[in-house]
């Protein structure tokens, strides 16, 4: 019997007062898949994030999480890593606490991290290849590496989905190939449903399973103008990607009206 | 200084002083991290139209005062999300201390001594008031040790702490609700206009010398007290002000330790 998907969108409808900002929308985020949802800006990525989290309410449509509406999902399921960092300026604590503290909604009021749950956090550290760094503050990493240490701090809530958005904003195309890679490394020990937004396509493309296209709405390749035949995908772009979008099909990818 | 101690007064205002310099000491790092500094500006000002409006209707002048500040906080929690926090708190303190002004103005006879609520007065500290600053520091210290770790992560993170599901706004309800009651009890000894410093100087300072938060808070109480008994003493040997020595003595060390920290 087919799993349930982790994700499952169908024809949500989403408003701001009484503008339509997505509609439309059909999205499957399978248990072991990486999928990114590129689009400009303003095409709404960040809202369908938002809905998918449960801080946003929809007009219309279907929207299930690990079988449950948004709002009943048990947050500690979901591991997010917001667009902007906004952890607060010059915290003075070290690379192992701040993970350490995606073990306190897990832990629950009153109890203390135990050895299980320093382990569960080197283990974590190890999978971001940030484990020598346990020690270190936290202010004196670069921007690639605080990425990975906040990566690390929503795996130690073992969640089974992790929400990126915008991960590689401010990452040199280095950073960005080594935190792509940690993603991978990530869905295929933990078993995990990963969804990122992201505004560039390039180095993604590369890494994950399915890219779908939002502006408005969602337009995979070869479901809106012209089919691209699936073995030309593979050949071109690697045997990891099943649907490829943000080329000339793709009509949604005009500017956000925001920009 | 041994000599002082004969006086009851002085005994109280120590005992206060001890028992402000370790809550503020404590209290200073989050009021820091989550840049509350200028709120506390805010909340210590509301006061005055609090403590006015006391006097205008002959009733306690700090239970109005509380319920000033508490007011005065949760507006500005609710108008800061809509606007700017600095414009709301900016407008906020300029009101509330106009308030007082009128409160102040309508009252006809005019006997109290409105220095000793601006600037603070040691004379004025009774034993009741070291039990209430002794209950509060003692549910402050609990509800910290009990919830500490959910309150790191909220101040650290509070979008990601939001988004796995701890309650962060009343946490942040409870931080404004602490922050007055621990500004209202504090009037006395330090003054409504230069409490706030007494709240943001420890660990303005303590950050400059340690990289984690545990040092930067114990340091910053141990370092709250050295300049609470430091200014005490000064105050009494040079004949000046109790509130205003301390608070100018806090912020010497505060631009000296930057100006050499800055230096090395």
């Amino acid at each position: 019997m087919k799993e349930k998907p982790y994700i499952l969108i169908e024809d949500l409808e989403v408003r701001y007062k009484n503008k339509v900002v997505l509609e439309n929308i059909f999205l499957e985020v399978n248990k072991r898949e990486i999928v990114s949802i590129v689009g400009p800006n303003g095409g709404g990525k960040t809202t369908l994030l938002k809905v998918i989290l449960g801080l946003k309410d929809y007009t219309k449509g279907k929207v299930e999480i690990l079988g449950k509406p948004p709002k009943e999902v048990d947050k500690k399921q979901i591991g997010y890593l917001p667009q902007k960092e906004q952890t607060a300026k010059n915290f003075p604590i070290s690379v192992f606490e701040t993970v350490m503290m995606g073990r306190y909604p897990k832990l629950g009021f009153f109890k203390k991290p135990s050895e299980k749950d320093r382990e569960i956090v080197l283990e974590c550290l190890k999978i971001v290849k940030m484990e020598h760094l346990k020690d270190e503050n936290i202010n004196k990493l670069s921007g690639g590496q605080r990425q990975r240490v906040f990566i690390a701090r929503a795996l130690a809530m073992e969640p089974k989905i992790l929400i990126l958005d915008e991960p590689s904003t401010g990452l040199d195309i280095v950073a960005q190939e080594d935190f792509y890679k940690t993603l991978v490394n990530i869905r295929d020990t933990k078993n995990m449903a990963i969804l990122m937004v992201s505004h560039d396509i390039g180095v993604v493309s590369t890494f994950v399973d399915k890219i779908a296209c939002l502006n408005k709405t969602i337009h995979y390749h070869g479901k809106s103008g012209n089919p691209i035949p699936e073995d030309v995908l593979k050949k071109v772009f690697g045997t990891n990607i099943q649907i490829l979008v943000h080329d000339q099909h793709c009509k949604g990818c005009q500017r956000g009206e925001d920009d | 200084m041994i000599d002082l101690l004969q006086y009851e007064f002085v005994k109280n205002a120590l005992l206060a002083g001890t028992i402000i310099s370790i809550l503020f000491g404590f209290l200073s790092f989050f009021v820091v991290m989550k840049r509350l500094s200028f709120l506390t500006v805010g909340i210590s000002h509301a006061a005055f139209g609090g403590v006015a409006l006391g006097i205008l209707l002959g009733t306690n002048p700090y239970t109005t005062a509380i319920f000033f500040c508490i007011v005065v906080g949760y507006l500005i929690s609710l108008y800061g999300e809509k606007s700017e926090y600095d414009t709301v708190i900016g407008i906020l303190f300029a009101f509330t201390m106009a308030l007082g002004v009128i409160f102040i103005s309508l009252k006809q006879d005019y006997t109290f001594d409105i220095m000793s609520y601006l600037f603070g007065s040691i004379l004025g500290i009774t034993k009741t008031d070291i039990v209430a600053l002794g209950v509060l520091m003692s549910v402050i210290i609990i509800l910290f040790y009990l919830f500490f770790k959910e309150i790191l992560f909220i101040t650290f993170d509070k979008t990601v702490a939001k988004a796995s599901g701890l309650p962060v706004e009343l946490f942040e309800n409870t931080i404004v609700l602490i922050l007055s009651l621990v500004i209202v009890f504090s009037i006395k000894l330090i003054g409504i206009i230069l409490v706030s410093a007494f709240l943001i100087i420890p660990s303005a300072i303590t950050m400059l010398f340690f990289d984690n938060y545990k040092k930067v808070i114990f340091w910053a109480i141990v370092l709250n007290l050295l300049i609470f008994f430091a200014g005490f003493y000064l105050s009494y040997k040079l004949d000046l002000p109790t509130g205003a020595t301390i608070v100018s003595l806090g912020a010497i060390v505060y631009f000296v330790s930057a100006f050499f920290k800055k230096a090395d």
